[in-house]
C-alpha cells in the first residue's frame, strides 16, 4: 500500500504542556484509520497540525512521499487534506449548495452558477451516499445532515484525506450507522479517513488500522483485525476499567412530580409539550433525546432559572411554581448544567469563589451574617479538591487554569458536596475521561443509594443504559416513552430519539 | 513573606507595560514637536511632584479622581458599566449644597455628615434610573446613564443661574456654604481637604466589602458570569441594582467633596469631566486599592501638565493626548500582552542560543 501522509518526530508544545512528544504516524491510501485516545492526549492537536492549523515545534510531514511544508489550512487543502471540526463551520443562513460550493463557486458569464453548484452537489451526494437536499438551508438541517454537507464540501474542494474530529459525539445510532456507510464508500473511492474518537466499539467497527495517542505520546499500532476493545481500553489508559453496573434498588417515596408541564420560550415556540414524570428515592431516572429537544429547558424549570411554566410540579409534596433558585438549593435540589462554563463555573475566579457558588447562602460559610468565612471556604474547598482528584490540588487557581475535565470534576464534587435530595445531572462525564467518568458514575450511584435520586440527562446511550432505572425519552419537546432501563434495546432508544416507534407498535 | 511573594507574582503587570509604552509612544510625539522627550517628562514630574504647590496641586486633582475611578470600578466589578458618572456627581454636588446651604447654624459635626449622606443619596437617586429601566425593560444602561449626564449638567447650569445663584454675583454660582458646611483644610495656601482622606477610607472600604463580604462575593460573581450567578441562586437584579446604587453614591461624594472642600459653593460647571476621567482611571485601577495609585498618576499627569504649558511649547492638550494613548494601551490588553510574549521569547530564544552556542 502507498503512504499518503507520513509524521515523523512530531513534538508540539503549549506552555508547559505537551501536546505531542515526539510522535511518528502515517496513512495508506485507500483506508480508515483511528486515532484513539482519552481527552487532552493530544489527537486533535496531531491532527491540527496535520491540517497546517499549529505548526510543531519539531518533526516532519511527508506527503506522498515527498517532504513538505504546511504552514496554513490553506497549504493542506491545495493537498486534498480537509478536516471536519467537531464544530461545524457553516453558514446557517445559506443553502446546502451554497455553503458546498462558498469560495470556489461554480460561475457562468462571471456570475454565480447556482444550478450549476445545486447540480454538483446533487451528483456528490449520490456518489458517496450523501443524502442532503441541496436546496434546504443549512440552519434547518439536523446535526448529521449538517455534518453531511461538511463532507460533501471537503469533497467538493477535492479532499484525498479526510479528518473526521469525534464525528460521533453529535449523532443518533441511526445517523452513526449511515456516516459509517459512508465512511466505507469513500474508502472503497480510494480516499483515506482519519478518525478522531475516544469510543471503543466504533474504532472496532469501522477502522482498518488503529493508532493510540496518550498524554501526548504514541503508545501503541495495531490492525484492527488483530486488536480487541479490552486491548485498546488498556492501551488507551494504562489499566484496565471496570465499568459501573446498575445498582437496582427498591424505590422509596416519591421526589418529584411533573405534572403536565408545558413551557412556551420566549419567542412563542412551544419547547416542552405536557410532560409527566415522577421520580422517587433510591432512583436514577435517564432522560435519552438528541441535544435541542427540550433537554435545556427541562433543566432550566427544574433548577427555577425559568419560571413561566404551566402544569404542576412538586418537589417533596410542595408546589414549586414561585419558588427562586436559592430556596431550591437549599432544599436540596443540585443541578450540574449540561454547559458548565456558562452556568456552573466562573472562570477567571478562583477555586474558593468557585466553590462557593451556590453555598452562599448557607450560614456555615458564614460570619456574623454578612461576611464570608473564607479561611472555611478554602479548607472545604481543599478537600474536595482531594476528595474528587481534581488537578492540580492548587486552591490558588482560576478555574480557567484547569482543563475541562478537570473542570467538570470540580462541579460534579461541588455539587455532591451539597448531599443533593434531588441531583439534576446533565451529561455529567461530557468531555472526561475514563477514570473520571468511571469516579462520576459511582458518585452518582451513592447519591442513589444515600437516598436520593437523580435526573440523568445524556446523549450518550451506554452511559444512561448502564446508570438509570428508568428512562424517558424525550422528542421535540414531549416524552414519547418511559420505561425501566433494560425493557429497552440501543437500536430502539435510538430510533425513539429520532421521533420513530417503539418496537411492537405499529 | 512567601505568601506576599506569591501575591506580588499574580498582579497582572500589563497596566505598567502599557503605561510605559503610551510614555514611549507619548516621547516620539514630542520629539515630532521638536523638544527633548527626557526633558519634557523631566518637567512634567518636576512640576507635579519636585516643589511643594506641585504636590499639592497632585493631590487637589487626585481626590475626585478616586471617587469618580472607585464609583467606575465598583460597577464594572459587578458588571454594570456605569457611564453616567458625571451626572451623579453633579446631582450629589446639589443635594450636598441644599442641605448645606439650608443648615445654616448647625454645628459641624452634625452638618458635615448630613452634608456627605445627602451627596451620596443625590448621586445613588441618579444612578437609580438606568438600572431600573435595564432590568425592566432591557435598555442598555450606557445610553440612559450618558443622556442623563446632559440632563443633570444643564440642571446645574439652571440651578446656578436662577434659584441657587448667589446674590449680587455675575458668576453662576451658589451663595457660599456656611463654614461648618466646609471641609477642614489640610495646608494652609492650599485647597486640599481632607476630602481625599475621604477617598482613601472610601477605597479601604469598598475593597473590604467587595473581598469579605456576601454581598461582594455576590457582586463579583455577577459580573464575572451572569448566568452562573443566576444558576447559584443569586438575585441577580437585587445585585445588579445595589452596585449601581454603590457605585452613584461614590459618584455623588465626588461632586460633595469638591463643592464643599475645594470651592465651598456650587459653581456651574465645576467639573472638566471628572466623570469621564474616572473611566480611565477605572480602566487602569480596576480593583478599588489600586484605583487610588491610577487616580494619583492621573492627578500627576494634570499638575505636571498644567506646569508644562508654562516654560515649553506643548500644550495642556498633549497631556490629554497622552492619557489617551495610556487608554487605548490598557483597553487592548491583547496588544500589550502579545507584544510583551514577543519580547520575552525574544530575551529567551537569545539566552538559549547563546546557551547552545
Amino acid at each position: 500500500m502507498q503512504k499518503i501522509v507520513e509524521m515523523r518526530g512530531i513534538t508540539k508544545t503549549f506552555g508547559n504542556n505537551t501536546a505531542n512528544k515526539n510522535v511518528d504516524f502515517f496513512c495508506n491510501r485507500g483506508e480508515v484509520l483511528c486515532l484513539l485516545g482519552e481527552n487532552g492526549a493530544g489527537k486533535t492537536t496531531l491532527m491540527n497540525i496535520l491540517y497546517g492549523r499549529y505548526r510543531p515545534d519539531s518533526g516532519s510531514i511527508l506527503f506522498d512521499g515527498k517532504p513538505v511544508k504546511i504552514s496554513g489550512p490553506r497549504d493542506a487543502i491545495a493537498m486534498g487534506i480537509q478536516m471536519v471540526h467537531q464544530h461545524f463551520m457553516l453558514v446557517p443562513t445559506l443553502t446546502v449548495a451554497d455553503n458546498v460550493v462558498l469560495g470556489r463557486e461554480p460561475r457562468r458569464r462571471g456570475f454565480y452558477d447556482r444550478k450549476e453548484a445545486a447540480e454538483t452537489v446533487r451528483r456528490l451526494s449520490q456518489e458517496y451516499g450523501l443524502e442532503v437536499p441541496p436546496e434546504k438551508l443549512v440552519g434547518d438541517l439536523s446535526v448529521g445532515e449538517q455534518q453531511r454537507v461538511e463532507i460533501i464540501k471537503a469533497l467538493y474542494q477535492g479532499a484525498q484525506l479526510l479528518i473526521l474530529d469525534e464525528p460521533t459525539a453529535v449523532l443518533t445510532p441511526q445517523e452513526v450507522d449511515d456516516l459509517f456507510k459512508v465512511v466505507s464508500r469513500l474508502r472503497e473511492s480510494g480516499k483515506s479517513i482519519i478518525i478522531i474518537t475516544h469510543k471503543l466499539k466504533e474504532t472496532m467497527a469501522i477502522s482498518d488500522r488503529v493508532y493510540v495517542l496518550r498524554q501526548g505520546e504514541m503508545i501503541g499500532e495495531r490492525n484492527t483485525a488483530d486488536t480487541s476493545i479490552e486491548e485498546l481500553s488498556e492501551l488507551m489508559v494504562g489499566h484496565k476499567v471496570a465499568t459501573v453496573i446498575r445498582e437496582s434498588m427498591e424505590p422509596g417515596e416519591t421526589v418529584l412530580e411533573m405534572d403536565h408541564v408545558s413551557l412556551k420560550s420566549a419567542n412563542g415556540v412551544q419547547v416542552l409539550k405536557d410532560i409527566s414524570l415522577s421520580i422517587r428515592e433510591h432512583e436514577i431516572l435517564g432522560i435519552a433525546g438528541v441535544e435541542g429537544n427540550g433537554q435545556m429547558e427541562l433543566i432550566e424549570v427544574l433548577s427555577a432559572l425559568c419560571p413561566s411554566w404551566e402544569g404542576e410540579i412538586l418537589y417533596k409534596g410542595k408546589s414549586m411554581k414561585g419558588r427562586t433558585t436559592a430556596e431550591l438549593l437549599e432544599d436540596g435540589v443540585s443541578c450540574i448544567h449540561a454547559d458548565r462554563q456558562a452556568y456552573s463555573i466562573a472562570m477567571d475566579l478562583e477555586v474558593p469563589e468557585n466553590f462557593l457558588m451556590g453555598y452562599q447562602q448557607t450560614p456555615d460559610y458564614r460570619k456574623r451574617k454578612w461576611l464570608v468565612d473564607w479561611g472555611k471556604v478554602v479548607d472545604k474547598a481543599r478537600a474536595m479538591l482531594e476528595h474528587y482528584d481534581v488537578r492540580p490540588r492548587d486552591v490558588e487557581r482560576k478555574l480557567s487554569e484547569f482543563s475541562g475535565g478537570n473542570q467538570q470534576k470540580f462541579v460534579v464534587g461541588r455539587e455532591m458536596q451539597r448531599s443533593p435530595k434531588f441531583m439534576i445531572a446533565a451529561h455529567p462525564t461530557r468531555g472526561v475521561d475514563i477514570m473520571a467518568t468511571a469516579f462520576i458514575h459511582d458518585q452518582l450511584n451513592r447519591q442513589k443509594k444515600a437516598g436520593g435520586c437523580v435526573l440523568l440527562i445524556s446523549s450518550d446511550l451506554d452511559e444512561l443504559m448502564q446508570m438509570s432505572d428508568r428512562i424517558a425519552v424525550i422528542y421535540d419537546g414531549r416524552i414519547v416513552d418511559c420505561r425501566a432501563a433494560e425493557e429497552y434495546t440501543t437500536m430502539e432508544l435510538g430510533r425513539l430519539m429520532g421521533g420513530g416507534q417503539a418496537d411492537g407498535k405499529a | 513573606m512567601e505568601k506576599l511573594k506569591q501575591r506580588l507574582k499574580k498582579v497582572s503587570l500589563t497596566p505598567l507595560y502599557s503605561l510605559l509604552m503610551a510614555l514611549v509612544i507619548g516621547g516620539i510625539i514630542i520629539l515630532g514637536s521638536g523638544n527633548n522627550p527626557f526633558e519634557i517628562y523631566g518637567k512634567l514630574i518636576t512640576g507635579a511632584l519636585g516643589t511643594r504647590n506641585g504636590i499639592l496641586q497632585t493631590l487637589l486633582q487626585s481626590t475626585p479622581l478616586i471617587f469618580c475611578g472607585l464609583s467606575v470600578a465598583f460597577g464594572m466589578r459587578g458588571g454594570v458599566l456605569n457611564l453616567g458618572v458625571e451626572g451623579q456627581l453633579y446631582m450629589g454636588a446639589l443635594a450636598a449644597t441644599l442641605v448645606a446651604l439650608g443648615g445654616e447654624g448647625l454645628p459641624s459635626v452634625v452638618l458635615i455628615p448630613l452634608c456627605l449622606v445627602a451627596g451620596m443619596l443625590g448621586g445613588a437617586v441618579w444612578s437609580l434610573l438606568p438600572i431600573v429601566l435595564k432590568l425592566k425593560r432591557g435598555v442598555h444602561e450606557v445610553v440612559t446613564a450618558l443622556m442623563l449626564n446632559y440632563i443633570a449638567t444643564l440642571f446645574i447650569d439652571f440651578m446656578t443661574n436662577y434659584p441657587l445663584m448667589a446674590e449680587g454675583s455675575s458668576v453662576a454660582q451658589s451663595e457660599t456654604f456656611p463654614e461648618a458646611a466646609w471641609l477642614p483644610k489640610l495646608f494652609p495656601r492650599s485647597q486640599v481637604t481632607c476630602g481625599i482622606f475621604i477617598g482613601l477610607a472610601l477605597a479601604v472600604i469598598l475593597a473590604f466589602v467587595l473581598k469579605k463580604t456576601v454581598l461582594g462575593y455576590q457582586i463579583t460573581l455577577v459580573g464575572q458570569n451572569e448566568l452562573s450567578a443566576k444558576a447559584a441562586g443569586v438575585p441577580v437584579g437585587k445585585v445588579m441594582v445595589t452596585t449601581m446604587l454603590i457605585s452613584g453614591m461614590c459618584a455623588g461624594l465626588a461632586g460633595t467633596v469638591e463643592v464643599m472642600g475645594t470651592y465651598n459653593r456650587l459653581i456651574m460647571g465645576f467639573s472638566p469631566g471628572y466623570g469621564f476621567d474616572g473611566i480611565a482611571v477605572a480602566v487602569l485601577g480596576s480593583s478599588p486599592i489600586m484605583v487610588v495609585f491610577s487616580a494619583l498618576l492621573f492627578g500627576i499627569l494634570r499638575a505636571g501638565g498644567t506646569a508644562l504649558q508654562f516654560g515649553t511649547n506643548l500644550s495642556v492638550k498633549f497631556i490629554s493626548a497622552l492619557q489617551g494613548i495610556i487608554i487605548i494601551l490598557i483597553a487592548a490588553p491583547a496588544l500589550c500582552s502579545h507584544l510583551y510574549a514577543a519580547i520575552r521569547k525574544k530575551k529567551k530564544t537569545g539566552k538559549e542560543e547563546l546557551k547552545n552556542g
